[in-house]
């Protein structure tokens, strides 16, 4: 009765909302006087200079190297002097990974895949040269990208500039005073509340025009280009804050000294941002686990071992095929039919393979994000990781658009000797006119709307994570006692 | 009794009775253990995959061989030229690889993961450059590696500061928050020997973690090589060294939490200023060192490296076989037999190929490790300003999940990549058959450990690197505590 009794104030709501304003208002001032908001705020806009000012200035050189790149790759391939149409295809191509503006914010997993492809017959490689390796021993230990500051840093602040939001006010004993006044549970909660967005709003704007402002002078028409992607990280992350304001908030109000408070606010900020994603990744490698390197070479270069069967079908079905007896009346070379049904047999091996590892990758990351139901900063990283297109799907989705680009520029040369090889065994070459019907490789990225189909179940868990912890505040305040 | 044994009686008594130290305790313990546990696993399965490696390398070379002498019994031809067990060039690899060279985990592998997730542990022995072989990484989910392990390594370097701080936050400003303090000290309580009393408590605690969680390390993974099995005095020597380490890591906290309380004298302002040292130390620190190093010598692009090797391997196919014959003008006691014969042959020009590339490229590959190296240096000298950094070096490299075993691999392969290049180049060359005898004289790698005397200079190192800050923080600590009032 008591709980239900304090919840009413004597002036109504319209007092309960000016004394809100008034609590907001004075909590602003008082974050102001005591330096903790401008400390806050300057430590987060140090951390994200630093994380932003050394990649921006990246960023241009390695734009221009890969566009520069991709053209000399392709010019040299179709420069080739005249040779036979198959080993023109030995010849290979690079393809190099795409330079998105969105990755400044979030750099994802591209240290850990590779700067390029090489495209070549016969099989279907990984991705070469992961910038991790060329870094040493910091790879790990000396990241600081964007990321982690909107993921890892923010949070703490938050924590720092709340933890004592309500029970700060317990240990002064000023709660018994502004409730004796007068003021309401809900009124003085809500004032709590919004004081602490208020403040909240006033430490996301500038970092957010730090970060607009950082890329716009990167790159200006990818930036425009980029508008949708980052809304929709910049809506995540606006969820991902308000969860860890309502949880400080919470936890605030359960503590009868700021010091508790801070202690379990703290706690919890290890568990999510430090414990639970590295626990995420060991608990999603053990219900999916993926070959190793050896065992898939093995059953590849096994399933790969040259085969009478394979080759006898592949004979009898070219001689019923052009209705004739002898391999030597075939009206196309038989060297050719054999590389092309050979590269045709190695690609359905390696796709099998491939699409098994990456299916294991997946469910991995799959586990990871759905755990963000638990743990908002998991969910918040598959946003933002999918968003600025550096997640494992997306870098898939690029090898794939590769590995298509190579079955093509393979199978077309293959074709050609196929068509137009000599039957007695003479050499045949293929010079400009065939090597430039290849096209330039050209790659393009998912739609925001395409990432959205992807993510959406981690944007869910964010905006259910704000909307729980927002309710369990609100029916938390009733059950507040002063007890100073 | 003296007073200073009372007092660690009744603070054991305390702590004992502090419910959350005990659960924090038991929440760290639990973690530790957990730690070493995915260690174990992960060394378990690294010995595992080098001895099926090594097991398959066996079974081919015992299956090449067997052909090769069926071969020269019955004076037959292989079924290709790129599947013939009598080919130089199909046995040294010039096509497909089959050899590998192996960096088999160390005694403490349980005790950090380290890098050894994101560098392979057997390596491809071909013809190819040794640095595309190198290249060959482990299949594993980039979104994995970007997290990194959670291994022991994690929990000492990261965990154990936050749990010193959970421990020690309040250690001597909660009896001047509840007024305690001064009643504590009109006992004749000697203020140095409270705090003392309190740090030595929650450093025994701490390091009973540790000791147990190093036991049990030396024991999951213990053995040297492939087996791991048995415990050798090279490997207690070693974990003695890393006890050390941790000792002075976690005096180093909790000397910066007793700083901290007589400088600030309030909890929570103690525990945020502690927090954000850990902050500084343990995750701002290493990036700015990283990043400041990264600036001072950054990496050559792997963009321009493509294409540089590109454009050199083009420039040397197109002189063909003007490529093989300058090759062989230049050693000449490398020429084939048949001389006619060796100009069209696939292997002899390929090789040439290769080599020529690979000599165009070399300067710029040295421009990379020299950048490279430089970098690592930089590294390596800033990184006594954290004691994070030197921890964690210190247990990777005693470990042997570090850089600096890899980079003793890494040089090691090279040789070794040389010794087999030159072993079957020249016979390549010369175009004569590979004999199911020659299989016997096969190159093997076998990796060299560091000496135990440069590790154990090194894990001294690292403890002074720790020591001397700790010690820093102590007189500086000292000094105030000597001059401070225990009234709020």
């Amino acid at each position: 009765m008591e709980a239900e009794g304090s919840m009413k104030s004597r002036g109504g709501l319209g007092a309960d909302l000016r004394a809100s304003t008034r609590i907001a208002g004075n909590d602003l001032r008082d974050a102001w006087r005591d330096g903790r908001f401008f400390s806050t705020l300057l430590l987060a806009l140090l951390l994200l200079g630093l994380s932003l000012g050394a990649t921006v200035h990246a960023y241009k050189s390695v734009q221009e190297q890969r566009t520069a790149a991709m053209a000399e790759t392709h010019s040299q391939f179709i420069s080739q002097t005249p040779k036979n149409p198959h080993a023109a295809a030995h010849y290979g191509m690079f393809v190099f990974q795409p330079n998105f503006l969105t990755s400044l914010i979030d750099p994802g997993i591209q240290a850990y895949t590779g700067v390029a492809i090489f495209l070549e017959p016969h099989r279907q490689n990984d991705f070469l040269f992961r910038p991790a390796d060329d870094a040493g021993a910091s790879a790990r230990f000396g990241s600081l990208s964007a990321s982690i500051v909107l993921q890892v840093f923010v949070p703490l602040l938050i924590i720092v500039l709340t933890f004592d939001a309500v029970a700060g006010e317990q240990i002064n004993g000023t709660l018994r005073q502004l409730l004796a006044s007068g003021l309401s549970l809900r009124g003085f909660g809500v004032g709590k509340l919004l004081g602490s967005v208020l403040k909240l709003l006033l430490l996301a704007l500038p970092v957010l025009l730090a970060c607009a402002f950082a890329l716009w002078s990167a790159d200006v028409r990818q930036f425009a280009g980029s508008g949708p992607r980052f809304a929709w990280m910049g809506a995540a992350y606006g969820f991902y804050f308000l969860i860890w304001l309502f949880v400080t908030l919470i936890v605030s109000v359960w503590s009868q000294t700021p010091r508790t408070s801070l202690a379990v606010s703290l706690g919890i900020w290890v568990i999510a941002t430090l414990l639970l994603p590295r626990l995420a990744v060991d608990l999603s490698r053990t219900v999916y686990r993926t070959p190793s390197n050896l065992e898939m070479e093995q059953v590849i270069s096994k399933e790969l071992a040259p085969d009478a069967a394979f080759e006898a079908k592949l004979r009898r079905d070219a001689l019923a095929q052009y209705r004739v007896t002898r391999v030597e009346d075939l009206p196309v070379t038989w060297a050719g039919i054999s590389l092309m049904a050979a590269e045709a047999r190695s690609t359905r091996v390696y796709d099998r393979h491939m699409d098994e590892v990456h299916r294991a990758f997946t469910r991995q990351d799959k586990l990871q994000a759905a755990l963000g139901l638990l743990d908002p900063t998991l969910a918040v990283r598959a946003v933002s990781m999918g968003f600025a297109g550096t997640n494992e799907s997306q870098q898939r989705a690029f090898a794939q658009a590769a590995e298509h680009y190579r079955q093509t520029f393979v199978t077309m040369m293959n074709g050609d000797l196929a068509a137009h090889g000599r039957k007695d065994g003479s050499p045949y070459v293929a010079g400009h006119e065939l090597f430039e019907r290849v096209g330039a490789f050209s790659y393009q990225a998912p739609s925001a709307g395409q990432v959205l189909a992807q993510q959406w179940s981690s944007l869910a868990a964010l905006l259910l994570g704000a909307g729980v912890s927002l309710f369990i505040f609100l029916r938390s305040l009733p059950k507040l006692r002063p007890t100073r | 009794m003296t007073l200073f044994r009372r007092l660690l009686r009744y603070e054991a008594v305390l702590f004992r009775k502090d419910r959350a130290a005990v659960l924090l305790t038991m929440v760290f313990l639990l973690l530790s253990l957990y730690g070493v546990a995915n260690g174990a696993r992960w060394a378990h399965m690294e010995r595992t995959r080098l001895r099926a490696v090594q097991a398959a390398q066996q079974k081919a070379t015992e299956t090449a061989k067997n052909a090769a002498a069926a071969l020269q019994q019955s004076g037959g031809k292989a079924a290709s030229p790129f599947a013939d067990p009598t080919s130089p060039g199909v046995v040294g690899g010039l096509v497909h690889g089959g050899h590998y060279a192996l960096l088999p985990p160390m005694a403490l592998a349980a005790l950090s993961i380290g890098q050894s997730d994101l560098r392979p542990a057997y390596v491809p022995v071909a013809l190819q450059p040794a640095q595309d072989l190198l290249s060959h990484v482990e299949i594993e989910n980039p979104q994995n590696l970007l997290e990194g392990p959670f291994d022991y390594t994690f929990v000492v370097v990261y965990v154990l500061p936050l749990f010193l701080l959970g421990l020690s936050y309040s250690l001597l400003s909660v009896d001047l928050e509840n007024g305690t303090l001064a009643l504590l000290l009109a006992q004749g309580v000697s203020l140095w020997k409270l705090v003392a009393a309190r740090v030595c408590i929650r450093f025994v605690v701490a390091m009973g973690c540790v000791v147990l969680c190093c036991a049990a390390g030396l024991v999951a993974g213990a053995g040297q090589g492939l087996t791991g099995q048995g415990v050798t005095g090279q490997a207690v020597g070693y974990v003695l060294l890393l006890l050390i380490a941790v000792a002075t890591y976690i005096l180093f906290w909790l000397v910066l939490s007793v700083l901290i309380q007589v400088l600030l004298r309030r909890s929570a302002a103690g525990a945020i200023v502690q927090l954000a040292a850990w902050v500084v130390l343990v995750l701002i620190a290493p990036a700015l060192i990283n990043v400041y190093a990264t600036s001072l010598h950054p990496p050559p692009s792997r963009i321009a490296q493509i294409q540089e090797l590109r454009r050199a391997t083009t420039l040397a196919s197109g002189r063909g076989a003007q490529t093989l014959q300058r090759f062989l003008n230049d050693h000449p006691d490398l020429a084939p037999r048949n001389a006619n014969a060796g100009m069209s042959d696939y292997f002899s020009s390929t090789l040439a190929v290769r080599t020529e590339s690979e000599t165009l490229v070399q300067p710029m590959l040295d421009r990379f490790t020299l950048e490279r190296e430089a970098r690592d240096r930089t590294l390596q000298r800033f990184r006594f300003l954290s004691p994070a950094i030197v921890m964690r070096l210190a247990m990777e490299d005693v470990a042997g999940t570090g850089d600096a075993r890899y980079a003793l691999f890494v040089q090691q392969y090279g040789r070794f990549h040389k010794q087999w290049h030159d072993f079957f180049s020249r016979r390549i060359l010369q175009q004569v058959k590979f004999s199911a005898s020659d299989y016997d004289t096969i190159p093997a790698f076998s990796f060299q450990e560091e000496s135990a005397q440069a590790m154990a200079l090194q894990s001294l190192a690292s403890i002074a690197g720790i020591a001397f800050p700790m010690l820093v923080l102590a007189s500086i600590a000292g000094r105030y505590l000597s001059r401070f009032k225990p009234i709020s």
